[in-house]
């Protein structure tokens, strides 16, 4: 086994009665990993599993040769955003950081020396006194890629982390994570598949707790090659084809629009065939998995 | 979405909220305990029983002597009980104190210091045991046994008002509170009640009070004590629902105006809490009219003083929870609502019937009394005219400071979007 | 980093963020007494009075609060997922407001003798374990229901049952025992107090990430 790995063995993790992940078998490398699903697929429960917030009810994990239930060791390993991610409101950016350091374990001699030098990367040294409160979005999320990087962690978990950013801070994202994915494994989860495209060379997808995808980002998108389709419709044609094809997108052209269409078949005669991307690839597997298909 | 929808939404989030649960676990504590304890029917008195109560006459005869004799046992022994917030403290005289209170005593009494040590009683001689009763008065025990001192009394000459004005020094001496203060010192001698005065309280509580009102006023003096603080933890819990950024957000885009989403909550708030008072209310109304049953009562006095007595307690408290929650963000609505409960509570316990005025706490802590509600009933519809009218104007308040913090002010959003748009201009 | 090092740290941040505050308001309360309460000159009984009545309340301001600022589920996640037990933080900051709540108790007691009333350490362990079994109570509540209002709630309607109240509630001993001349309760109010203390610590550590 690699040493910066994740490995997931038939995990699954129930909320009562409900089965939030069900046998889930995985393996993640170093870079950059993408998780991609629905709302409510199992990512956030993943997420939280692997960061030792969660008990499995079943399986195992081990993250980096260390299994799940050595939480102060697994917690010192893995550095995590979560999706909702906030701090002590009334605390200063840096208070808050080095604080966060001292639950870490860290010495106060490496929480000098990191704590200025993280907030220089992630853009936020001149709100190092700025109350955690005063913070935009933008800035909360970078303290929050801050905070998870504080004790040079093995893993870095991250738990859509793009929501909510303009385009520029999610650009300005993406590169950062781009960065530090260079020596450890990031685990990146969200729904926008934009995200992923970009920067991840593998992902796994996931559906109702179960896995229903892993491997590259082309693999997936070649699963819908010869399923997608670009036409020219008016406003009316546009409406009839929502309602026998999967529409993925639809750019306004002149008084028309230009459909970008998922089927077995050409929706239109005049329809042309495209190169599938991820999000096709992605739509075709849901649709595969609601016909009763199976991922890989 | 309609005010109706919004009201209903928001005595939802109430009624689903462990607080006002709490709030109604608290209600039944005190009625319970407190109320329905002692709960007894309504019964004629018989001619020629042994004691009817005490009255309101004062027997200054027995008053004056009685309260120098007691004034005279505690100068003796320099501790001198009073109530100065309904709780008995000691007070403890230095000399100069106690050089002055002799000269009182002398000049009351016409003695010297010598025969006045003489004349002051050992311990035992207790005014009621440090304890006033439920109707006022004070009971002057004498040991069984014991040989009472010859009795003080005032010096010749000297009118029944100096007395009470010399009294009133010795009063203001001990810091206030004391027996001693002028509209206390007829608790030294309250005249027994007579029988015809005692079928004529029972008559008032028959006829004028139909049953029911003699202890609805009861029932709104305990139920009030907790009625005036915990509406407002009911009013913070639900303001406090809201405090995360991204629900308040999503709550102050909308259309809605702040001056009716404040009204909604609060309403919302008042409409639990008096409901769960008026079902309560409604549970006494039976078991009164049941206990006396041979009786023709009304059904409506405990819902007509439960909105009368205890709503307007019910408006402040909400209006202080809301106005300082939404002001801060913080609950320190509880301990400000509360600070003034405790010192209205304890400063109201020196009067548990008839002094009205102006506290937050108006107590009746008696089975009838009507002669005393009818004679202070101004004074009474004042006090709550004030506080409803508190309550609504710290609603309004409320709605003033939610709509400014929707635009941007007082640490609302706004203060973030500054900060934001000034590290914009400084990375330009 | 040390273990005794790193929770020295964690005790220095939550005492000067969150035990401060908390820790003025006590003051306010304990300035608020002499208002009320005769308290010079008084024997033993009558010293009992503010103690009971009101100084036991320090533990309501000092130790409800001690779970709070995690209430927030993203705060929480972010601090849970540290390598420090939530629990560790939240036992740091409990021994912080007992320890202030001791303080600023033996120094009331203490103004108290010196002010002639006829005080002695019993009074002060019987204020102490008033006060903590209050907060603790508190404490629980909060922790059981994660809310901060629910916190504060519970224990001061124990505490206005209790002084309407002639007898203990829930088979405890009174409150208000030494100040209606009975034997203090102390020791069975302390050891209560200890318990609802461990038990919100407890639950707290079972407050899920997200929830």
């Amino acid at each position: 086994m690699e040493e910066n790995t994740v490995e997931i063995r038939d995990l699954s993790v129930t909320y009562g009665k409900k089965e939030a992940l069900s046998h889930l078998d995985l393996t993640v490398r170093p870079g950059l990993f993408g998780l991609l699903g629905r709302n409510g697929a199992g990512k956030t429960t993943l997420m939280r599993t692997l960061a030792g917030l969660l008990t499995p009810s079943g399986g195992k994990a081990i993250v980096c040769g260390v299994p799940l239930q050595m939480r102060a060791q697994i917690r010192q390993m893995t550095g995590y955003l979560p999706q909702d991610f906030n701090v002590y409101p009334s605390m200063r950016v840096e208070e808050a950081l080095d604080y966060l350091g001292v639950l870490s374990g860290l010495p106060r001699r490496v929480r000098r020396e990191r704590v200025p030098a993280l907030l220089r990367r992630v853009n936020l040294e001149e709100q190092a006194g700025a109350r955690v409160r005063a913070l935009s979005g933008g800035m909360r999320r970078r303290l929050g890629i801050a905070q998870a990087l504080l004790h040079d962690p093995r893993v870095l978990i991250v738990d859509e982390p793009t929501a909510g950013l303009d385009p520029e801070e999610r650009i300005r994202f993406r590169n950062l994570l781009g960065e530090v994915a260079s020596d450890r494994v990031v685990l990146l989860s969200t729904h926008i598949v934009g995200d992923i495209e970009a920067v991840c060379e593998n992902l796994a997808v996931l559906e109702r707790g179960r896995l229903l995808y892993s491997g590259s980002v082309e693999g997936l998108a070649e699963r819908a090659q010869g399923q997608v389709y670009q036409v020219s419709v008016s406003r009316a044609q546009l409406e009839a084809l929502k309602e026998r094809f999967s529409v993925t997108a639809a750019l306004q052209e002149g008084s028309g629009f230009v459909a970008r269409v998922l089927g077995d078949r050409p929706p239109l005669p005049a329809a042309t065939p495209c190169m599938p991307g991820l999000e096709d690839g992605y739509l075709a597997l849901l649709a595969e998995e609601e016909r009763g298909g199976e991922g890989r | 979405m309609s005010g109706w929808s919004l009201f209903t939404k928001e005595c939802r989030r109430v009624v689903t909220g462990l607080p006002f649960w709490l709030l109604v676990a608290a209600l039944l504590a005190f009625l319970s305990t407190q109320f329905m304890a002692g709960l007894k029917p309504l019964e004629e008195p018989q001619p020629g029983l042994a004691s009817y109560g005490a009255s309101d006459r004062v027997d200054w005869e027995k008053a004056v002597p009685a309260a120098l004799q007691s004034l005279a046992g505690e100068y003796g022994e320099n501790r001198y009980k009073t109530y100065p917030f309904g709780f008995v403290k000691t007070v403890r005289l230095k000399e100069e104190g106690r050089e002055r209170m002799g000269e009182l005593l002398s000049e009351l009494t016409g003695r010297s210091e010598e025969e006045l040590a003489a004349a002051a009683q050992p311990a035992g001689f207790a005014v009621g045991g440090g304890e006033r009763q439920p109707d006022g008065s004070f009971a002057v025990q004498v040991p069984q046994g014991e040989e009472t001192a010859p009795s003080l009394t005032l010096a010749p000459g000297l009118a029944r008002e100096d007395f009470v004005r010399l009294m009133g020094e010795a009063d203001e001496l001990l810091g206030g509170g004391s027996s001693y203060a002028a509209e206390k010192l007829a608790g030294f001698g309250r005249e027994p009640l007579r029988y015809e005065e005692a079928l004529e309280q029972y008559r008032q509580m028959v006829e004028e009070d139909r049953v029911t009102g003699a202890y609805a006023r009861l029932f709104c003096d305990y139920m009030g004590i907790p009625l005036a603080v915990l509406p407002a933890f009911v009013a913070a819990a639900l303001w406090l629902k809201d405090r995360r950024a991204g629900a308040r957000e999503a709550v102050w885009s909308r259309r809605v105006s702040s001056l009716a989403l404040t009204a909604a909550r609060f309403g919302a708030v008042i409409a639990a809490v008096m409901g769960a008072v008026l079902v309560l209310a409604g549970w006494m109304t039976a078991v009164v009219l049941a206990k006396n049953g041979d009786l023709s009562g009304s059904l409506t006095a405990f819902f007509s003083y439960s909105l009368g007595w205890l709503l307007p307690g019910v408006l402040v408290s909400a209006g202080v929870g809301a106005f300082l929650t939404e002001c801060t963000d913080t609950p320190i609505a509880i301990f400000v609502q509360g600070a003034w409960w405790y010192l209205s509570l304890f400063a109201g316990a020196g009067d548990l019937v008839g002094g009205y005025g102006w506290s937050l706490l108006i107590r009746h802590n008696r089975l009838g009394g009507y002669a005393e509600y009818r004679a202070g009933l101004v004074q009474i519809a004042a006090n709550r005219l004030v506080y409803a009218l508190a309550g609504l104007l710290l609603m309004l308040l409320t709605g003033l400071v939610l709509e400014q913090k929707r635009r941007g002010r007082f640490g609302g959003m706004g203060k973030a979007l500054r900060v934001h748009r000034r590290c914009q201009r400084a990375a330009v | 980093m040390e273990w005794g090092k790193r929770y020295a740290s964690i005790a220095a941040v939550n005492g000067r963020r969150y035990s401060l505050p908390s820790l003025l308001l006590a003051l306010v309360l304990l300035a608020l007494l002499p208002v009320l309460f005769g308290m010079a000159e008084l024997d033993a009984a009558a010293a009992a009075q503010p103690l009971e009545m009101g100084a036991v309340l320090i533990g309501v301001v000092l130790l409800v609060p001690v779970c709070a600022p995690e209430l927030d589920s993203g705060v929480r996640e972010t601090a849970d997922a540290r390598r420090t037990p939530a629990v560790g933080v939240c036992l740091v900051r409990t021994l912080l407001g007992a320890a202030a709540a001791a303080v600023l108790l033996a120094a009331l007691v203490g103004w108290m003798g010196q002010n002639g009333c006829q005080v002695s350490a019993l009074h002060w362990f019987d204020a102490f374990a008033g006060a903590l079994f209050l907060g603790g109570l508190g404490m629980l509540a909060l922790a059981l229901a994660k809310n901060q209002v629910v916190g504060y709630m519970v224990p001061l309607l124990y505490y206005s049952v209790s002084l309407v109240s002639k007898k203990g509630l829930l088979g405890l001993p009174s409150l208000l025992a030494m100040s209606r001349g009975e034997p203090s309760g102390a020791p069975v109010l302390a050891a209560a107090g200890v318990g609802a203390v461990a038990l919100a610590l407890l639950a707290r550590s079972r407050w899920k990430a997200g929830r």
